[in-house]
């Protein structure tokens, strides 16, 4: 790929997604454009931006779509998830005893693992009493191939094997043929909807947990500012929203602060600016807890 | 280091582990059927054992029996590794005390992913 190449390219995904496509992952782009040529009967990366640029047989969507980045796994961030598992989803069951309603949202859902993972967890926790209750996880995502994949909720055995013992995977999945289905009382938790994050996106549910993880590190600082206002709008005051692993959300002054010992979980406020609250593990030692443990009891004003 | 047996008559599946288990900072030691793995377990127990599930002399299953009455037995962590993929049999396993299951064929994100469910990473 040429420069110029590289530069309409990235320009092109800043434009459609907000993606802040930079030089390192020029490989990856590289790979994908190559075979979306190949895809097209085309000769090649040089041949395709021709197309996109004289004629339209290959949309911006269908790149943007191209280029989407789908690795994903089941319970993905495993140490994180687990605290999601045993400490936030219980508290947030505590918190919503009164309604026995729920609400969450996973923005760049993927293929659905995460939105699959999330239901499996609240099952294990729930048990019996899920019935009680009227939970929904919706999954949104830009890429139409990767949400089909999730809405058709099957995997391959190296999928389901990533981020899974056996247990679980005996308890929530059934083979069929050489893939693997997800069991319908997982599926009835969940939901899809096609959806570009920089849009958004008209949801009428208030969502008590949403979950954007490994999607702030790719968007421009002002698609992430943006988004996060979006975000803050369709969250009740005190609702969660959970990143990833090593996303950094220090430049929002207002809206989120950090919940104390957790370093993916932030809480939403009121709507009025307020200073970021550096995370520390201070209270949870405190409170004789194991480091690393969070204090955590906010969620219970929900 | 963390030491790992991995008791399996395929000598390439033997090669594969070896290799991603060593990568993962693993001392590896590679037997061919149970009853080498049982002498190997009666020296020395090691954090992480994996097991195919039919091999010559004394099978998976054998091994993992003898391994929980052993003193300090019921601390070895035990992932089967077989193509064997009936639900019935896998739980047999399970029921029987193994810590995870392996469905063949697997790769390096697989080994890793078990292993950091059973905190060996």
């Amino acid at each position: 790929m040429t420069p110029d190449n590289f530069k309409y390219i990235q320009n092109l995904l800043k434009v459609h997604a907000g993606w802040d496509m930079s030089e390192d992952k020029l490989y990856i782009l590289d790979r994908r454009l190559t075979i979306l040529a190949r895809q097209k009967n085309l000769s090649g990366i040089k041949e395709l931006l021709e197309d996109i640029e004289t004629k339209p047989k290959i949309t911006s969507g269908e790149l943007v779509e191209a280029l989407a980045i789908t690795d994903t796994t089941f319970n993905r961030d495993y140490d994180v998830f687990r605290r999601l598992e045993k400490v936030v989803l219980p508290q947030l069951k505590n918190a919503k005893k009164g309604s026995k309603r729920i609400r969450i949202l996973s923005l760049g859902c993927s293929s659905g693992q995460e939105v699959y993972s999330m239901a499996m967890a609240i099952n294990r926790i729930w048990g019996d009493e899920i019935y009680d209750w009227d939970i929904k996880i919706i999954g949104a995502d830009i890429n139409k191939k990767a949400l089909n994949k999730a809405q058709r909720a099957k995997y391959s055995i190296f999928e389901v094997q990533q981020g899974m013992n056996i247990k679980d995977i005996l308890a929530n999945f059934k083979p069929i043929g050489e893939d693997w289905e997800v069991n319908n009382s997982v599926k009835k938790l969940v939901d899809f909807r096609e959806c570009n994050i920089i849009d958004l996106m008209t949801f009428l549910d208030k969502f008590d947990l949403v979950a954007c993880r490994n999607v702030l590190k790719y968007l421009c600082e002002e698609y992430k500012s943006d988004l996060l206002k979006k975000i803050h709008n369709f969250q009740p005051v005190g609702g969660l929203l959970y990143v990833g692993k090593n996303e950094d959300l220090s430049s929002i002054t207002s809206g989120y602060k950090r919940i104390n010992g957790f370093t993916c979980l932030y809480q939403s406020t009121s709507n009025a600016p307020e200073k970021n609250i550096e995370a520390t593990n201070k209270d949870a030692i405190e409170n004789g807890l194991e480091k690393d443990m969070p204090t955590f009891v906010r969620p219970e004003k929900l | 280091m963390k030491k790992c047996i991995i008791a399996d008559d395929a000598r390439v599946v033997r090669m594969v582990s070896a290799k991603i288990l060593e990568n993962l900072g693993f001392e590896v030691v590679e037997v061919e059927d149970g009853e080498e793995a049982l002498e190997e377990l009666e020296e020395k127990l090691p954090d992480l054992l994996i097991l195919d599930w039919k091999m010559p002399v004394v099978d998976g299953i054998d091994v993992m029996r003898r391994v929980k009455k052993m003193e300090d037995g019921d601390k070895v962590k035990i992932i089967f590794c077989s193509a064997v993929c009936d639900l019935e049999k896998i739980q047999s396993v399970l029921n029987e005390g193994a810590d995870d299951y392996i469905i063949k064929p697997f790769d390096h994100d697989i080994i890793q992913s078990k292993l950091t469910i059973l905190g060996l990473l």
